[in-house]
């Protein structure tokens, strides 16, 4: 009997990807279990009652199978986790297959494409593989092996990579997924981001989607763009250059919500260190035509090109939780007709606009604490993602850091 | 390019992507310093739409040579938001890059949201200058020839045999490899001249002058990957520590038309020394001095003018339209005997730029308003950096 291995992939509640590898057979039977514990868990060890917390079932999604082009005898696929045979509250996934299905209510569909931005790591020093700011350099080759095998390896597995290019951080670059249903979107992220970890580990590298990896370099963060669609016309489209008044209300919808919401796009303190101004990463509310400075810019043009980029989200974020709150925000202030303020003009850094969350702390807060979120995502989801989260206080109020110790230690201390 | 021309190079492409040759091309555009950006797309996407604009931030048209944005550029900043400029291929320049493996080239045009022609783009420009001068009937070909200097480090260069080849250096050595993916790519290399120090030319055929510009950018950076790729490093540093003869673009031009004026030598010089700091824009290149004396020599059917100098780290588009630029501005002038007058530094050759006003009436007010702020920053960063020098000097002894 000759082995056909599938690699069974569920994402936990902070969005980490796993890999459960598993026959085709046991796959498809339906006999793969995870423990609630280690969806639950946060980035701290597992913690459980000695009876555990239950099971859940992994239940394959098998329109995401593809061939791994890297070994003819091991597919992937992705999963959602079921409990006792329905959606499980705590599968993000879930969450988000059924937030995009929302927007059938008004007969659309969501297309979205998610911009990831990340590092390739030297092991041996733990830092970018070079050191040169080189923005859409071609010819930073350095790392082009890796880069070319991210883009054709992933292309092979039906990942619609459109481009890639070194970013505006030494070592740092992004890939271009093409757009697509939201679901597809989000998968594809965080397939890209699993394989990217896998393929720069094969030429001897690391890589890394955390937000703000090191002080003195550029923060990395995922864009996601997204429109509505309905009989394959682009509501968001109100003429040359103008959004609709659909897409008004929805961009109004995630403006409305993107400071209560903005723990879902950067769930750790080191998210948060990304945000600063003339960063280019979001530090105020603030929406403009096609403005790198605004937190949510609208890309107009053609009927085919208009669409909604939401820049808060870092690169580790859970994106299927991220684009999902995102999508129901959206719909949201669409559905409630909402006007959003008037877009700005120059800099949005240097104007008096309300603060996104400066610190986990506060970003923490206000999602625990809003009523709008409460209204807008599942219950039993935001409880276990605060609780998985809550942790991650504790850690930032009792640790001591480095910087710590370098900036106000009266003698070196390691 | 003509339509067949980028048909037929829109064909090689399809069979080399059927065939497994080429999986990506590099959608692309040169720099204001000649640094190649753009995006690597696969090569079935590109093929898809081969028209398709493709986005990108539009503060890196106006960075410095570290990559960094200043807030002084008009084009772009904070204020502006930096949107996105687009680029549109232009298909007629799509070649195989042999020097990469499985890729293929694409330049283009970098336009507005709109599609108006970004005025601050080298490419742009030069086509600009190449559009008013065959207005006049003046057609324009053009050979380029980069020198540089082939390094381990920044102060240890390879010794260079006859053909380029580097002492302790595996194979054909990078130099001739560069050469032969060029050529094998349709970059028409002309000459390969290697010496003992480390420097090189590398002289490229006579082109219709805007393909002369692209390749001779192409060929700058395909030097410095193949080095790259052999852990050498492809320097084009106007001096570097122990060399000899400072890296220099040197530009052939032959201007054909039966209206070709020959330019006034003495209002050439002037000319050229109005537009220095496009030709040696950095610290290190005005270490040089001032460009040289070009020849101008009327032939019967074309006025060549010869040995026209920019620093090897100019951008070769840039310093073309500059050159040329300065040989209409100073076709028929009266002749005058007043010395020609060099600016002594960076900041003296930017004013230049602005205090002649046949400067931003021929290149474009949009590229002289960007690079202005940008030559600043460069000497006051420079004014403000402690160097070796200094420390090396007054350390100890002070």
């Amino acid at each position: 009997m000759s082995a056909e291995w599938i690699d069974v992939v569920w994402t936990d509640l902070v969005g980490r990807a796993h890999v459960m590898r598993a026959t085709r057979r046991a796959a498809e039977r339906g006999a793969l279990h995870v423990d609630a514990a280690d969806v639950r868990a946060g980035f701290g060890s597992v913690q459980s009652p000695a009876g555990g917390e239950g099971r859940l079932r992994l239940e394959p999604d098998w329109s995401t199978l593809r061939g791994l082009p890297w070994d003819a005898d091991v597919s992937v696929v992705l999963a959602d986790l079921l409990d006792e045979g329905a959606p499980s509250p705590l599968c993000a996934r879930s969450f988000l297959r059924a937030s995009a299905a929302s927007a059938g209510e008004v007969g659309c569909e969501v297309a979205a494409a998610v911009e990831l931005e990340f590092y390739l790591v030297d092991p041996a020093t733990g830092r970018p593989v070079y050191p040169w700011i080189d923005n859409y350099s071609v010819s930073r080759i350095e790392c082009e092996p890796v880069l070319a095998a991210i883009r054709n390896e992933l292309r092979a597995m039906a990942i619609a990579i459109e481009a890639s290019n070194p970013e505006y951080s030494g070592g740092q670059f992004e890939v271009n997924i093409a757009h697509g249903p939201a679901l597809a979107a989000a998968d594809q992220g965080v397939l890209l981001r699993l394989f990217t970890g896998i393929l720069a580990r094969r030429a001897g590298l690391d890589a890394t989607f955390l937000a703000k990896p090191w002080t003195d370099q550029s923060g990395s963060g995922a864009h996601v763009h997204q429109s509505l669609w309905r009989d394959d016309r682009n509501i968001f489209h109100g003429g040359e250059d103008e959004l609709s008044a659909e897409g008004r209300g929805y961009l109004a919808g995630l403006l409305e919500s993107m400071t209560e919401l903005a723990l879902l796009g950067s769930p750790t303190p080191n998210g948060y260190h990304r945000r600063a101004d003339g960063s280019f990463a979001p530090t105020v509310v603030a929406w403009a035509t096609d403005n790198r400075t605004a937190a949510v810019r609208a890309v107009l043009g053609s009927p085919g090109a208009t669409r909604i980029e939401h820049r808060d989200g870092g690169a580790d974020c859970n994106l299927y939780l991220t684009i999902g709150a995102q999508i129901l925000a959206g719909l949201d202030g669409m559905r409630r007709e909402i006007e959003p303020p008037p877009p700005i003009v120059g800099n949005a850094y240097e104007q008096d606009l309300p603060a996104l969350p400066r610190t986990f702390l506060e970003s923490y807060e206000r999602l625990r604490d809003s009523e709008l979120a409460a209204r807008l995502l599942p219950r039993l989801l935001l409880d276990a993602y605060l609780e998985a989260l809550a942790p991650e206080v504790e850690v930032l109020m009792t640790s001591s850091a480095d910087w710590e110790r370098e900036r106000y230690g009266e003698v070196p201390l390691r | 390019m003509t339509i067949e021309i980028a048909h037929e190079r829109l064909e090689w492409l399809r069979r080399a992507a059927a065939d497994g040759t080429v999986h990506t091309v590099r959608v692309s555009w040169p720099d204001r310093l000649g640094g190649w950006r753009g995006k690597r797309v696969p090569v079935d996407d590109f093929l898809a739409d081969p028209d398709r604009r493709i986005g990108f931030c539009d503060g890196m048209i106006v960075v410095d040579v570290g990559c960094a944005i200043i807030q002084e550029t008009p084009f772009s900043n904070f204020e502006t938001g930096y949107p996105d400029m687009y680029l549109r291929p232009d298909v007629g320049t799509l070649r195989p890059a042999c020097w990469a493996d499985g890729e293929a080239f694409v330049l283009g045009e970098l336009q507005s949201h709109h599609g108006e022609r970004l005025a601050v783009a080298p490419r742009n420009v030069l086509r600009a200058v190449l559009a008013r001068l065959a207005q006049s009937g003046v057609g324009v070909r053009a050979s380029l020839t980069l020198s540089g200097r082939l390094m381990r480090s920044p102060r240890e260069s390879v010794a260079l045999l006859p053909g380029g080849l580097g002492r302790g250096e595996p194979g054909k050595g990078v130099l001739r490899a560069a050469a032969e993916a060029l050529l094998a790519s349709g970059v028409p290399v002309a000459s390969l001249d290697a010496r003992r120090d480390g420097s090189f030319r590398l002289g490229l055929e006579a082109l219709e002058a805007g393909e002369a510009a692209d390749l001779a950018f192409v060929a700058k950076a395909a030097v410095k990957e193949v080095a790259l790729q052999q852990g050498l490093n492809a320097v084009f540093m106007t001096v570097v520590p122990g060399a000899g003869r400072p890296a220099q673009l040197e530009i052939d031009l032959e201007l054909d038309g039966p209206a070709s004026p020959a330019p006034e030598p003495s209002a050439l010089l002037r000319a050229i020394a109005d537009v220095r700091a496009l030709l040696q824009p950095s610290i290190t290149a005005f270490k040089a001095g001032p460009p040289g004396e070009p020849t101008i020599e009327r032939r019967a059917s074309c006025v060549a003018i010869g040995s026209l100098r920019a620093s090897s780290e100019a951008d070769p588009t840039t310093a073309l339209a500059a050159v040329l630029a300065a040989a209409a501005v100073a076709a028929g002038a009266p002749t005058s005997t007043a010395p020609v007058a060099s600016a002594r530094t960076l900041d003296e050759a930017a004013d230049r730029l602005v205090e002649a006003p046949w400067v931003a009436d021929w290149l474009g007010s949009a590229l002289i308003d960007n690079a202005l702020p940008l030559l600043r920053h460069e000497t006051r960063s420079f004014a403000a950096a402690v160097t070796d020098w200094e420390i090396e000097r007054y350390w100890m002894q002070s």
